[in-house]
């Protein structure tokens, strides 16, 4: 491609993205923290998981049988 | 505005090098102007009513040993047991996590596997790196995995990052030649290439939005563009950074991405509101990033660093909860589990480690 046409196709780019429908950013931070705590219940790693439902805790149990 | 989207024609033979650069600052300080205007507060100053977190309770639980180089990138399988680790030493390894057994190992013909990833149905991986190429093995314990495997894609450069976008039909690539590219696996054949990087891509995501056509890809241009996968075309562009990006990965609503720098930052950009919204950054990090995941609801950002460590952040408050230390060299790749409940993290020390 050559410089004008690469160039072409960067301002056709940026024409596109310069028309694009913005929200404000405090709506979009609400709408980010709605998310998370709508998932954040499900989420173990923040909520911590029993040890008895890990599967990677480290097994103790059968050295005595 | 009518003016500036519909008359895209400039085919005037007058147009030169000079007034097309113009256009290009100009547009790009109006799309400045126009991102700034809506930038009307910071997402730790709206999560701040939110409740602290409770302290973060993993602990390595398993170290998987046997690459004999730098690990360089792991995926999880779909069966939250399964991983695939790729390694300077040209190994691919499928690991069994709960065991820590090594289920198949394959030498590749390079060195530097920069890239694997374990398809949809966990039948098949794809991997490469230094010799341009994206190849999947089917697996099998009938056969030698080596001996089904297949070539489906050429780069003219590295294959840095790749990611089976929905299904085993399809393979999502980036590369070192400023490219990605869409390749059908049953025919060995590009679908779509996405020209738009002025610099080596580094890392790729599939945005989780249930339409599931759009990927985020990112590079050393210190550019994040988000793509239509149907289309090949760029929707949108996000700067920032000052250095390289090595990572980027989805916010699991699909409504924003992080980004990983050499900058020693990691980044996270709305995507409706086209802008920056936070930085995770202190002044005690002073090392890159190089590879980024989210917890399942986004509230943890884990990010892995040059300095040996993974940083905690809280995504929202954007403040670091805790370091994980175990790895005694670069962290390369992180990822969180199909089922959130565990992380896994590779490193220059040539181990695996996982957290849970």
């Amino acid at each position: 491609m050559s410089q004008v046409q690469a160039m072409k196709t960067q301002v056709m780019q940026l024409r596109q993205e310069a028309n694009i429908q913005r929200v404000n950013v405090s709506q979009a931070c609400e709408e980010l923290i709605k998310y998370c705590m709508e998932h954040q219940k499900g989420d173990i790693l923040v909520t911590g998981i029993s040890q008895s439902e890990n599967p990677f805790k480290e097994n103790k149990g059968c050295v005595i049988i | 505005m009518a003016s500036d989207g519909g008359g895209l024609k400039i085919d005037n033979p007058v147009e030169s090098i000079e007034s097309l650069s113009k256009e290009v600052e100009k547009l790009k300080a109006r799309l400045e102007e126009e991102r700034q205007k809506l930038n009307d507060v910071a997402l730790s100053t709206v999560a701040e009513r939110l409740d602290p977190l409770p302290t973060l309770n993993i602990k390595p639980r398993r170290v998987l040993k046997g690459h004999q180089g730098k690990v360089l990138c792991s995926d999880w399988s779909l069966d939250k047991r399964h991983i695939v680790s790729s390694s300077q030493d040209g190994k691919m390894i499928i690991w069994d996590a709960f065991t820590t057994n090594k289920e198949h190992a394959v030498t590749m013909p390079t060195t530097w596997v920069m890239a694997c990833a374990y398809a949809p149905s966990g039948n098949m991986v794809a991997c490469g790196g230094l010799d341009n190429k994206v190849t999947v093995y089917p697996l099998s314990f009938e056969e030698d995995v080596s001996s089904k495997k297949r070539a489906i894609g050429t780069h003219t450069s590295y294959m840095s990052c790749c990611l089976f976008p929905n299904s085993d039909q399809q393979i999502l690539t980036g590369s070192g030649d400023s490219t990605c590219a869409l390749w059908d696996v049953e025919c060995a054949q590009l679908l779509q290439s996405f020209h738009g990087h002025g610099g080596d891509v580094m890392s790729l995501d599939l945005s989780p939005s249930e339409t599931g056509n759009t990927f985020v890809s990112a590079g050393c241009d210190r550019q994040a563009l988000v793509w239509d996968m149907r289309t090949g075309q760029c929707v949108q562009s996000f700067e920032g950074h000052e250095s390289d990006i090595n990572t980027v990965k989805f916010y699991p609503s699909g409504d924003a991405i992080a980004t990983g720098s050499d900058d020693a930052t990691c980044r996270l950009f709305d995507l409706r509101a086209d802008r920056e919204v936070a930085v995770y950054s202190k002044q005690s990090i002073i090392f890159g990033v190089n590879s980024l995941d989210f917890s399942i609801s986004g509230r943890f950002l884990f990010a892995g660093y040059n300095d040996y460590t993974v940083n905690v952040w809280d995504t929202l408050k954007c403040v670091r909860l805790t370091i994980l230390y175990g790895h005694e060299n670069r962290v390369t790749c992180l990822k969180v589990s199909p089922d959130g409940t565990a992380l896994s993290t590779g490193s220059w020390d040539f181990t695996l480690r996982i957290w849970a």
